[in-house]
């Protein structure tokens, strides 16, 4: 119901642009640039544009700033590391040089410079969690931060706990339209982005890298896949690795053979990136992991796990996943619980078993001791500060575009040609600022919040910057054919 | 007014990809040039110069206007160049004429060691800017890449060129291009292997006709079943025994039983035995082979461990340095230049396959705002009296140069947004004449 009400506001939208648009345009519309006098401002950005007029105020990030464009007015605020360099008018603010400034980039400020590393002959440890809610807490850049603070820090050793939240799917459920494209969303595919960061970036910016060691409290979804990665991996007694989906679950939509497909090279991509941990059987893992008609079983061989296919035939030998049909399909509970078995939940008993965990700790003190190592050798970092600050940013962000969007919705174009124009210039105003909110967190942007406010979505289901752009060119566009 | 809507129209079409760089027009008292990186060329006088930034003033589409580029974004900077020569590196104007992107500002290239043959690794796809064959991954840049790979790695048959394959599929209209290009092209001049890091349908397809095929440990390969966009719509009927039949002859140049890529489109149970040779024999069930590659109700996507089993890779390399140990090199000079992060050096072909897919992403994501130009301003100059006309025929001018230099880039977007060559000239004719009739 909501949906179909926004849908129908940004038709109405699209619509009222649209005839705008179709309005002729007087030829004096070009606005010609405005005269740079010595008090002018002037923001020389890395794309190439540039911007005259007055800077109103600014942060260590931010500059925000005011002048016209086309003829509107217009005030907006500017994130400083899309800035090349601030010139500065005899306008400017007290005591400020009227000289270049460059403007640092403010990721730089993330990572401080290298502590005096303390050489002790003993393995330093960087530890990292991984909390929250997958996708939008637990996204590459403050990963990709992270692990540069601890190539700053010189670690030997990387400790990454994980346990994520579960997106709660409450409010899908029911909405046939919205469960369709929930079904579609591949969480795996998000993780590869994040994967990547520990598998691809380490070991090609790391001249020595480190061991990457992670610790499952919980990693369900498309982050179960991150623990797997790796050859040594540990859990909580309370460990949870699984909820991969329901590859099977795509059969109902579509041909069997293009399904078969989709499913097919899903399974790859899945295979793939368990063979990095070196697993001996990792295409047994992934069927019994995300197909629920596969039927895995254990035994133990020469002392050594072995997979395989099929139902046990001796009191030696364990089931794993069964086929999930009639009686052995899992009732609701259990699946809610992560302990049916028509697919497979790694807890931290078959995990071990499995050969996947290499032991169980339930607190930190017991994971190191564990390792052999002492908590004293865990450096001081930065990975908590950074992991804190990304989520806050992104919740202020979400907000702040909510606001916004709202406010943009809310303007009116009427009255005499200058308030025109300055409402015009405050649309543009707005959308600039969620563009800018969009363009820092981008990957912690999902469809469905998306979809939820009527942002427009790009083609990977993230934020519809290109589309916003678009919409400043229209209102722009009105502004030509509008006539005094 | 309707007959311009009318033929706006025409392109009938939702612009769904995007563009890049307007194609500059000279000024007559040009004295500086600066070439940019896509291969673009900006003639005007250069008014500014700090931290390696230039300031320009050009005209553009008949429009004064100054523009400013980054170090990053140019090659070189010709100063006072109305005195020298400049078919060079002016850029070609012409519809068929690729300009963009140029090949990368030569760099004296690191002196052959004697008797080491030298290689270059090329990507086909990447995560940051976009992977789908005939759209970021086709076969006209690998084209035009062949001189260069010529250059860097010589032509005496001793050279090495290693293709990186990173891509989810795309369109099968590209397969037998790309295909052609590496049987025809590259594997006569050079030995030329596949380096599979994610392969999956039409990017397996094209990669097929490679007889030496090494995985990463993540690789998959395969998934190549045929379908229009929908999961409820595959290839059918003769559409579909076409495809079997081209996949037969490109496994014929890659020299793989045909029954591997059978099984990776459409649902053919498939088996394979090693014999005491060494020598793998494939059956179409799942019982007569020893190992079951593909199963009954299944479509076929190797991993790195399956595809060695059954040797169909012939090895699994996460490095450069692995990937030349398992092609048997003792010693090899990979060139390019060495750039923190990547794992191979980056030779001037590589750059021009990174700098393709920057553009074509970039056109992708802003094609809708190029054609709205256009047509908005189209529209506006239709509505005008004659003499407002000028100034908006301009700017829809610019509007048709940013489209043009999109196709030009890359004209696999031709196809794929009005159906073919022949079409988009079709349209751009009609555009040019629209234009024309505007200012009459």
């Amino acid at each position: 119901m909501k949906r179909n009400r926004i849908q129908r506001g940004i038709a109405a939208l699209i619509a009222a642009m649209t005839l705008h648009m179709l309005t002729p345009a007087p030829a004096h519309a070009w606005a010609a640039p405005v005269a740079m006098t010595a008090s002018t401002d002037t923001l020389i950005f890395k794309n190439g544009n540039v911007l005259e007029g007055t800077i109103v105020s600014e942060t260590g990030t931010h500059v925000r700033f005011k002048g016209e464009l086309h003829g509107i007015a217009f005030e907006t605020e500017y994130p400083k590391a899309d800035i090349l360099e601030i010139k500065r008018g005899t306008g400017q603010a007290a005591g400020q040089a009227a000289t270049d400034t460059k403007v640092v980039d403010p990721s730089s400020y993330l990572t401080p410079p290298p502590a005096p590393v303390i050489d002790d002959g003993r393995d330093k440890i960087y530890w990292i969690d991984l909390t929250g809610k997958f996708g939008e807490e637990i996204t590459q850049t403050p990963l990709r931060n992270a692990l540069k603070d601890a190539k700053n820090q010189r670690a030997d050793v990387i400790i990454v706990m994980v346990d994520n939240k579960v997106v709660d799917d409450e409010e899908i459920r029911g909405n046939e339209e919205l469960e369709k494209l929930y079904a579609q969303f591949d969480e795996l595919f998000r993780a590869e982005k994040i994967m990547a960061v520990v598998v691809d970036e380490v070991p090609a910016e790391w001249q020595k890298p480190p061991r990457i060691i992670y610790w499952v409290r919980r990693a369900l979804g498309g982050i179960a896949f991150m623990p797997l990665t790796s050859k040594e991996v540990y859990f909580h007694p309370e460990g949870k690795l699984g909820g991969v989906g329901n590859l099977n679950g795509m059969r109902a939509r579509g041909h069997r053979r293009v399904v078969e497909k989709q499913i097919s090279l899903r399974r790859g991509h899945a295979v793939g990136w368990v063979n990095q941990s070196g697993f001996p059987q990792p295409e047994m893992l992934v069927r019994a992991l995300t197909q629920e008609d596969f039927v895995l079983s254990l035994k133990i061989e020469g002392g050594r796990p072995v997979l395989f296919e099929g139902y046990p035939s001796n009191p030696g030998e364990e089931l794993l996943t069964d086929d999930g049909m009639e009686g052995n399909a899992d009732t609701i509970d259990q699946a809610a619980r992560g302990e049916g078995n028509d697919v497979l939940t790694l807890d931290h008993r078959l995990a071990k078993l499995l050969g996947i965990s290499k032991g169980t700790a339930e607190t930190r003190d017991e994971l190191l001791s564990l390792l052999g190592y002492r908590t004293d050798q865990i450096v001081k970092s930065r990975s908590e500060a950074i992991m804190r600050d990304w989520v806050r940013g992104f919740e202020a962000g979400k907000t702040q575009a909510r606001r916004l969007w709202e406010e943009f919705g809310e303007v009116q174009v009427q009255g005499d040609y200058d308030q025109r124009r300055q409402a015009r210039s405050t649309q543009i105003q707005k959308i600039e600022q969620i563009k800018s909110i969009f363009k820092r967190y981008a990957e912690s942007f999902e469809w469905r919040w998306l979809a939820r406010y009527g942002f427009p979505i790009d083609g990977e289901g993230g934020p519809g910057i290109a589309q916003l752009t678009e919409i400043q060119d229209r209102i722009r566009t009105q502004q030509l054919l509008d006539r005094r | 007014m309707k007959k311009f809507t009318r033929m706006l129209g025409t392109l009938g079409i939702v612009f769904a990809m995007a563009l890049g760089v307007g194609v500059c027009s000279s000024d007559a008292l040009a004295i500086d040039r600066i070439v940019l990186k896509d291969g673009s060329v900006i003639e005007g006088t250069i008014v500014r110069e700090a931290q390696g930034a230039v300031w320009i003033k050009t005209t553009i589409g008949g429009v004064p206007a100054e523009r400013m580029y980054l170090p990053s974004e140019f090659t070189s900077i010709e100063r006072n160049a109305a005195t020298a020569p400049a078919e060079a590196t002016r850029p070609a104007t012409g519809g068929d004429v690729p300009v963009v992107p140029a090949v990368p500002a030569v760099t004296t290239p690191a002196a052959p060691r004697s008797g080491v043959p030298r290689g270059v690794v090329i990507t086909l796809g990447d995560r940051e800017h976009g992977d789908m064959v005939g759209v970021y991954m086709v076969a006209n840049i690998l084209e035009r890449a062949i001189p260069v790979i010529e250059q860097e790695i010589g032509t005496d048959g001793t050279g090495v060129v290693v293709l990186r394959f990173m891509s989810g599929g795309g369109y099968g209209a590209e397969v037998q291009k790309i295909s052609d290009v590496i049987h025809n092209e590259y594997k006569k001049r050079w030995r030329t292997v596949g380096w599979i890091d994610s392969a999956i349908s039409a990017a397996a397809m094209s990669a097929h006709c490679l007889e030496e095929i090494y995985f990463t440990t993540r690789g998959n390969y395969g998934a190549c079943t045929g379908f229009y966009g929908s999961l409820d719509k595959p290839v059918e009927g003769f559409e579909l025994e076409k495809s079997l039949h081209q996949m037969e002859k490109i496994s014929a140049r890659g020299g793989y039983d045909y029954r591997i890529m059978r099984s990776m489109q459409i649902m053919d149970p498939l088996s394979a035995t090693i014999d005491a040779n060494g020598e793998v024999h494939y059956f179409a069930d799942t019982v007569s082979g020893d190992i079951i590659v593909n199963r009954n109700t299944e479509i076929l996507t190797f991993n790195a461990v399956s595809a060695a089993k059954v040797k169909f890779s012939r090895g699994t390399a996460d490095t450069l340095d692995e990937l030349s140990k398992a092609m048997g090199f003792q010693e090899i000079q990979w060139v390019g230049k060495t750039v923190k992060g990547s794992l191979w050096p980056i030779s001037r072909a590589e750059q021009m396959q990174m700098d393709f897919r920057k553009k074509v992403k970039t056109d992708e994501d802003n094609l809708n705002r190029y054609y709205a130009n256009y047509a908005i301003h189209v529209q506006l100059a239709a509505g005008a009296p004659r003499e407002e006309r000028p100034p908006l025929v301009n700017r829809a001018r610019q509007g048709l140069e940013q489209i043009k230099s999109m196709v030009r880039n890359n004209p696999a977007f031709a196809r794929n947004i009005w159906g073919g060559r022949e079409e988009y000239k079709e349209w751009l004719e009609e555009q040019e004449k629209l234009l024309r009739d505007l200012m009459r």
